[in-house]
């Protein structure tokens, strides 16, 4: 897999899977998601992207993130077959 | 003996307490709906024991004012004992909070709730491993169906361990690995939510199933009530003619005063039962924190978040419960924004205006007119809020929101919510309403019992000069300075008054009245509400603020629905 | 609005239809026997009629669907 398959969460369109790589970020935002156990090396799941904010599922809960938030998060995509 | 509830939102935290307790607190299916500490007692064994029951919390670093709360009693009054609720289809995530709790050396009991949602995902835990590897008891239980309660009680007067667990290396990895060891999962199913998401949440299909919703509420509300309300309406007519053609001032009292005012007031009683219904269904199906999803991108463009829809639909019930919701987002001045025109957001308590004028001057399109007045309060608060966030409360917001699974509500928790907002209509019947009958009364009757020169007709007509624009006569002017308190005593001020409201208002002045009386000013609680949730400066600016908008735009509509 | 209404529970079955997934359906159905059951309770109380009634027509659309999918 390519480097720039590295992205931010808000890049996956709907139905994309990846891996949380890393949260960047200040300290709030870190936080508030490592207790949400969106934490590195979980599976996400891209359930809806379409301009507001995006629903994914991780860990088999579901959550709505705002697009600020969700650029904080940085992804592996899986590559599409 | 004081015992903390503590667990991640929308655990069953309020559930547990009313099972342990028989109480009657409210519960909702969307993460945030207990935004303040409640407590319960109950007696185990001749024990008295209180139960005090917080917000939900992820973690103990809090990032909103109801994970403040939780975090604070647990910090500053030392509990004898934590009942961690974990939801136990989600057990790693709820341990990192667990795992957090260990530091206070303060007894602890884990209590595993949603089991039965758990073993219908195919997911079993291994309770006494889990207690082992803790070093507390584990109960399971179902609180909504009282299973495991006994257990639970038994522990609870055993008083819990205090957790010794050997952290390896930082939280979330540990809480990893309890999972792991003792979670077992099997086949899955699919479940209903995935079914349910797949639609509700369709690209295309969202929001008009939103709408499509939302009509069907205020269907229910308006159109099906109606044969309730003109049941009571009639009686109460009957029973004011009857009291009033007695003589003496004290059947006036009570006849034209008491009676006529409060019945006025009551006969809608059945449109807000039923709202409230409604309502309670929309909190407690998990339907209502999917709109947050599907109303993001609107909330976005005026400077809100999908986080403020919670409150805003709340606020169709009663905005004070509904400024108290927006404790839990984060984002402060996207919550001072919210709270702020909150109160736009129309109330059950105007209800009866609508319902009144339209009725009598749009018999044909009632129910047209009152939605479009809703939506007219919507599309204000909005515009509001977008003036807001522009000028006053700038910034970028985040935020981030569980999704719970879609429950059928179960009838007891719809009977509470709906009980408990009704009981208090009908306290409000009871003292502001009844109290406002009495004095609207007492204005009318004297000095004089002619209307005109009595002390209700001169304080009208006072103040009537600053409403000329609108060209209201001096009844609604009075009507409007009555309903400051709680906007229902508009209704009972024209009542009392006996306005022949049809004969001396046009429609375009009726309009203009109802949408004033929509923008206004927040009643009284509301205001309260806002001062204790925002501060002084708030409460005054939002008076201001809404009287302001209220007489600009009724003035506008007056005018152009006079040309029409 | 109730022609809304009956237009997106119309819109909703046939866009099962289309992109051939069993949800639509199954969703579809309960959306027209709530309305169909609301239709009804504002006859009783008011004496206006909606086509909406008909929505108890889908009840064995919501049972076979929910054979099918399993819930
Ligand atoms: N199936 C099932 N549902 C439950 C159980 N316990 C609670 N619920 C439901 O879960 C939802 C949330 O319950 P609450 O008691 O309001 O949760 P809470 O933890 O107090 O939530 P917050 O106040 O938001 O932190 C409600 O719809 C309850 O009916 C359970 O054991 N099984
Ligand atoms: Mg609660």
């Amino acid at each position: 897999m390519s480097l720039n398959s590295k992205v931010p969460l808000i890049m996956l369109r709907e139905g994309d899977e990846g891996v949380v790589v890393d949260i960047i970020g200040g300290r709030g935002a870190v936080s508030k998601l490592l207790a949400l156990g969106i934490v590195p090396g979980k599976k996400v799941k891209v359930l809806g992207n379409r301009g507001g904010a995006i629903l994914i599922s991780i860990n088999g809960s579901k959550f709505v993130v705002g697009r600020g938030l969700a650029m904080k998060v940085i992804v592996h995509a899986k590559q599409k077959n | 003996m004081k015992i903390a509830m503590i667990g991640n939102p929308n655990v069953g935290k309020t559930a547990l307490l009313n099972a342990l307790t028989g109480g009657n607190f409210e519960v909702g299916n969307f993460p945030g709906t207990t935004v303040e500490k409640k407590e319960g007692k109950a007696k185990i064994d001749g024990k008295e024991i209180l139960f005090v029951d917080l917000p939900g919390i992820y973690s103990l670093e809090a990032h909103s004012l109801d994970e403040k709360v939780a975090k604070d009693f647990l910090t500053k009054e030392r509990p004898d004992l934590i009942l961690n609720i974990v939801n136990a289809s989600n057990l790693e995530r709820n341990l990192y909070l667990t795992l957090q709790l260990v530091d206070f050396k303060i007894p602890m009991i884990l209590v595993l709730n949603m089991i039965d949602e758990a073993e219908k995902r195919g997911i079993r835990i291994d309770a006494e491993r889990l207690s082992k590897i803790l070093g507390i008891p584990v109960i399971k239980t179902v609180a909504v169906k009282g299973i495991g309660i006994e257990e639970l009680k038994r522990e609870i007067l055993r008083g819990g361990k205090v957790p010794r667990v050997e952290i390896e290396g930082n939280i979330i990895k540990t809480a990893e690995k309890i999972a792991k060891k003792v979670v077992r999962v099997e086949e899955r199913r699919i479940d209903l939510t995935e079914i349910l998401d797949d639609v509700f949440m369709d690209k295309h299909l969202g929001i008009p199933i939103f709408i499509a919703f939302m009509w069907m509420m205020f269907t229910f509300t308006f159109t099906v009530a109606t044969p309730l309300t003109d049941l009571i309406d009639s009686a109460f007519s009957v029973l004011a003619e009857y009291v009033s053609s007695l003589n003496g001032i004290v059947f006036s009292l009570i006849g034209d005063g008491v009676i006529k005012g409060v019945g006025s007031v009551l006969v809608f009683l059945p449109n807000i039962a039923f709202l409230f219904v409604a309502l309670s269904l929309l909190e407690l199906s998990g339907y209502m924190p999917r709109a947050v999803y599907l109303m993001d991108k609107i909330m976005t463009t005026f400077g809100l978040t999908g986080r403020s829809v919670i409150p805003l639909i709340m606020g169709f019930g009663c905005n004070v419960p509904a400024v108290m919701a927006t404790r839990s987002i984060e984002d402060d001045r996207v919550r001072i924004a919210t709270l702020l025109v909150n109160p736009f957001i129309s109330c059950s308590a105007r209800l009866p205006i609508y319902v009144l004028f339209a009725g009598l001057f749009f018999p044909n399109a009632k129910t047209i007119v009152i939605m479009s007045l809703y939506a007219f309060g919507v599309a204000i608060a909005l515009i509001s809020a977008l003036i807001f966030r522009k000028v006053l409360l700038r910034g970028e917001a985040e935020y981030i929101i569980e999704l719970p699974p879609y429950r059928i509500p179960n009838w007891r928790d719809v009977w509470i919510l709906t009980w408990n907002r009704t009981k208090h209509f009908l306290q409000k019947a009871g003292t502001v309403i009844l109290g406002m009958s009495v004095v609207i009364w007492f204005l009318t009757n004297f000095p004089t019992s002619n209307i005109e020169s009595s002390y209700a007709g001169t304080l009208g007509k006072l103040l009537q000069p600053i409403f000329a624009p609108m060209g209201w006569d001096w009844q609604f002017v009075l009507a409007i300075l009555m309903g400051a308190v709680a906007k229902e005593v508009v209704v009972e001020t024209l009542s009392i008054l006996n306005t022949p409201i049809s004969q001396i208002m046009t429609t375009s002045q009726a309009l203009a009245f109802m949408v004033f009386s929509l923008l206004y000013m927040p009643c009284i609680a509301t205001l309260a509400t806002i001062k204790a949730e925002a501060g002084w400066k708030w409460s005054i600016f939002a008076v201001i603020y809404s009287f302001t908008v209220a007489y600009f735009v009724a003035f506008v509509v007056e005018v152009i629905a006079r040309l029409i | 609005m109730n022609a809304f209404v009956l237009a997106v529970i119309s819109v909703t079955f046939l866009k099962g239809f289309i992109v051939k997934k069993r949800s639509y359906g199954f969703v579809a159905s309960i959306i027209a026997v709530i309305f169909a059951f609301l239709m009804t309770l504002v006859f009783l109380a008011v004496g206006t009629f909606s086509y909406g009634i008909f929505g108890y027509f889908a009840l064995p659309a919501f049972i076979w669907y929910r054979k099918r999918l399993a819930v």
